[in-house]
């Protein structure tokens, strides 16, 4: 391999590994905000109930359950 | 007339339970759920505070604090997500009044809508010049005085500021935010600092520093002294 062709193709590893890293920064800020949302969903409400702020009625409950739920589904997409 | 407080934030979950908390602590919520409805609000209905989201579906927050109206600065504070420090920055540069992370505790939220009202309306800036009796402990401000008992207590300056302030509003819980920009307001004392202060403090005034019953914890939110 000429050193030219060596110098292009580290170029585009250098470039592939970049663009790699952006997607996965983005990656991870958007699971951040929708985990950040859930949570905020699920502690807003029980403290809500806690301080006497809101009834703990059963739609309320469901969706604190559903909250968990999505952030579970966010947590099983995270690679093991 | 209560004061009108404008939320901003996609979900409307998070919408409805800031929406509670403010009506029962006497505010007026306005909710909106992106830039738009919010830039409408506040032609509409000039709000006297904003809690804004960083993310909204078609658009920024920061784009609603940079539509403020210069002339008329609405003391705001911006919620979020996304803790990257540059939106926190510029989030402040651009004259953010506070911030809170999510997920947050709508308790905290609602203690910093007062702390943030409370130094823009510069209410807090007067020290009280009345003895102040809590229990045991008489507080004068003219003397500068601390007395457990009837003895003279020595405590520092910055531990006399927060004793007096708690003092002069039993009951009344006090970020460490609040507690902090009493004290100083170059910024240079740190929460750890703060939180010295009022171990220092409680180890000179408490009957049991152990177990305080003078300047109480509010778990999660800061300090408050106890009502007589």
């Amino acid at each position: 391999m000429s050193s030219r062709h060596f110098s292009e193709a580290l170029e585009r590893l250098i470039e592939d590994f970049e663009r790699n890293e952006r997607e996965r920064a983005a990656a991870v800020s958007t699971l951040r905000h929708e985990l950040g949302n859930l949570l905020s969903i699920v502690q807003a409400n029980v403290e809500g109930i806690m301080d006497g702020v809101l009834d703990g009625t059963p739609e309320r409950l469901r969706n604190i359950r559903d909250a968990l739920v999505a952030a579970g589904d966010i947590l099983n997409r995270f690679p093991s | 007339m209560a004061k009108r407080i404008l939320v901003v934030d996609d979900e409307p979950e998070i919408c409805d339970v800031m929406a509670s908390y403010l009506q029962r602590e006497g505010f007026e919520p306005l909710l909106r759920r992106d830039v738009s409805g919010a830039l409408a609000a506040l032609a509409e209905s000039a709000p006297d505070m904003m809690i804004l989201d960083i993310t909204l579906p078609d658009g920024s927050g920061l784009d609603i604090l940079r539509a403020r109206d210069a002339a008329r600065r609405i003391p705001t504070i911006l919620l979020t997500a996304r803790t990257d420090e540059i939106d926190r920055i510029l989030g402040l540069e651009l004259g953010a009044d506070d911030y809170v992370s999510k997920p947050f505790s709508p308790r905290e939220v609602i203690a910093r809508v007062r702390a943030v009202l409370r130094r823009s309306e510069q209410h807090h800036a007067a020290s009280p010049s009345a003895v102040l009796r809590i229990g045991d402990l008489t507080i004068d401000p003219r003397a500068h005085e601390v007395r457990m008992n009837g003895h003279v207590v020595n405590v520092t300056p910055s531990e006399f500021r927060i004793l007096a302030l708690l003092a002069d509003h039993p009951g009344q819980v006090f970020t460490r935010a609040q507690l902090l920009d009493h004290l100083n307001d170059d910024g240079t004392i740190f929460e750890r600092t703060l939180d010295r202060h009022i171990n220092n403090l409680r180890k000179k005034i408490e009957p049991n520093a152990d177990e305080p019953s003078y300047v109480i914890t509010v778990f999660g939110v800061g300090y408050k002294m106890r009502k007589d």
